[in-house]
């Protein structure tokens, strides 16, 4: 399964790791809405955002090679557009072609948009990566609480991350077991003992649930979770999300 | 399907959040009033095993591989409400974890996958189910479903996209729709043999079928 690859670098101390979640959280947010608000024709603007990220991810001390490699995902939206391309109208015809009783042209409007989408998704995926490598899963969902997000949510998705895990592996062992007794079969076949070792998962999975909410009532959980370390702001925080705002409302602003 | 940031124009994911905001939050009231508060590391496993099942990669003729969206399997197994709720939480953790979709779409993508793939896959079962009875109605209810759930939430997603002027509207719609038709297909098939085996095994675990179950024990000398 898909590890959490950013699981390693948590373990570093850096100026960005030591940051309250919930400064980090907003001043991503923030810097992700000034991106996507911004004119894709405005080039030096998506430099100047690219020279903070750098910043940040300098700051932090992760490998810029691991956030260039992750934020790859992008890729099947970039060919959607790119299919799109020769489709736009537009006024400065670069290159035409008529084929049948369709007329193809790339124009610079159609190349604008392009750019301008594929540039703000590779800016916002990294600024989600670094805040990924940088904050561990529980003080992320702390923030979130904290931004009035409802609590049956932020818990369900607790509970989720928890038992990620635990399934996928279960998950896996069924798999190692189906590949180490058939192989070489008919690929239907396959399909239906996959399917059937995806049915088998919901059942242990609606049964784990019954049986860990026992096990959490047996040690005295009444609905809320009470956990011993509180989230607190220092001066550092409020320079962070000071300087981090300052900077990507700049670039908004005055390019 | 997760759209990633940059893609939706500032105006359409400021409307997919307001929407997918306020349905969710319905969601979140209704099923904690439904299923108090205890039931919660249930619909946490419940939104593991919807991840979970979408990292099973099924074979697919030609060597290729291929997963499936959940969407209906989440409605049929849990119900509209809950299964919105699921769905939502599923792709939150994507997109803050595992970056599928961003943070700024986010609203667009539970409005296609949790709350246009849910509510359309859920009605399409349900109607199907109450026309053709329990046995027959099941199987073929799940395989419409899945399809129309996955198809409709690509042409929402194209339409999102069109909305905000990133791709022109004769090339996103039947693209999306064309290649999810197909997707969809395998989806089906799928989602009929995983429903199937649980109908099975334990016939009583359905969403409707615990609904049943539930109004028949409350019914004085049941």
């Amino acid at each position: 399964m898909r590890q959490l690859f950013t699981e390693s670098y948590l373990a570093r101390d850096s100026l960005m790791h030591t940051r309250d979640p919930r400064i980090k959280t907003a001043g991503i947010v923030l810097f992700t809405l000034f991106v996507i608000i911004t004119d894709p024709g405005s080039f030096q603007a998506f430099w100047l955002y690219g020279a903070i990220l750098l910043a940040l991810i300098i700051l932090s001390k992760i490998p810029a090679g691991i956030v260039l490699a992750r934020s790859l995902v992008i890729v099947p939206f970039v060919v959607l557009i790119a299919l799109s391309i020769p489709f736009f109208h537009g006024v400065h015809v670069l290159w035409k072609h008529q084929t049948g009783g369709i007329e193809l042209k790339i124009t610079q409007e159609g190349l604008l948009i392009a750019w301008g989408c594929i540039i703000k998704a590779y800016l916002s995926t990294s600024a989600l990566i670094i805040l990924i490598c940088t904050t561990t899963t529980p003080s992320i969902l702390k923030a979130l609480e904290s931004f009035r997000i409802p609590r049956l949510f932020v818990m369900v998705l607790s509970f989720m991350i928890r038992y990620i895990h635990v399934l996928a592996d279960e998950m896996g062992k069924m798999i190692q077991g189906k590949r180490s007794r058939s192989a070489g079969k008919h690929w239907l076949i396959d399909v239906k003992v996959m399917s059937c070792i995806a049915g088998v998962l919901f059942l242990r999975s609606f049964e784990k649930g019954e049986m860990v909410h026992n096990a959490m009532s047996a040690r005295g959980y009444s609905g809320t979770i009470h956990t011993l370390d509180e989230l607190s702001m220092d001066t550092g925080d409020f320079i962070f999300i000071g300087i981090l705002s300052l900077a990507s409302g700049g670039v908004y602003f005055l390019t | 399907m997760h759209i990633p940031d940059g893609f939706l124009s500032p105006a359409v994911c400021v409307f997919t959040w307001a929407v997918s905001a306020l349905v969710v939050g319905c969601c979140v009231k209704k099923t904690s009033a439904e299923l108090d508060e205890k039931m919660i590391p249930r619909m946490g496993l419940m939104a593991a095993y919807i991840f979970t099942a979408q990292l099973i990669t099924f074979p697919v003729p030609g060597g290729t591989s291929g997963h499936i969206l959940g969407a209906a399997l989440a409605a049929i197994l849990l119900g509209p409400c809950a299964g919105i709720l699921v769905m939502a939480v599923v792709l939150t953790a994507q997109c803050l974890l595992f970056h599928d979709g961003g943070l700024s779409t986010l609203g667009a993508n539970i409005f296609n996958m949790g709350i246009v793939g849910i509510t359309s896959g859920f009605l399409v079962f349900e109607a199907i189910r109450r026309m053709a009875g329990n046995g027959a109605g099941i199987t073929a209810g799940t395989a419409a479903s899945s399809w129309i759930s996955v198809v409709l939430a690509s042409v929402t997603c194209a339409l999102e996209l069109v909305w905000s002027c990133t791709s022109p509207c004769h090339v996103a719609v039947p693209v999306m729709a064309v290649s999810n038709a197909i997707a969809g297909l395998f989806e089906a098939f799928i989602t009929c043999l995983i429903v199937n085996f649980i109908v099975k095994v334990r016939p009583d675990i359905l969403y409707n079928t615990r609904q049943h179950l539930k109004r028949a024990s409350l019914e004085p000398g049941t």
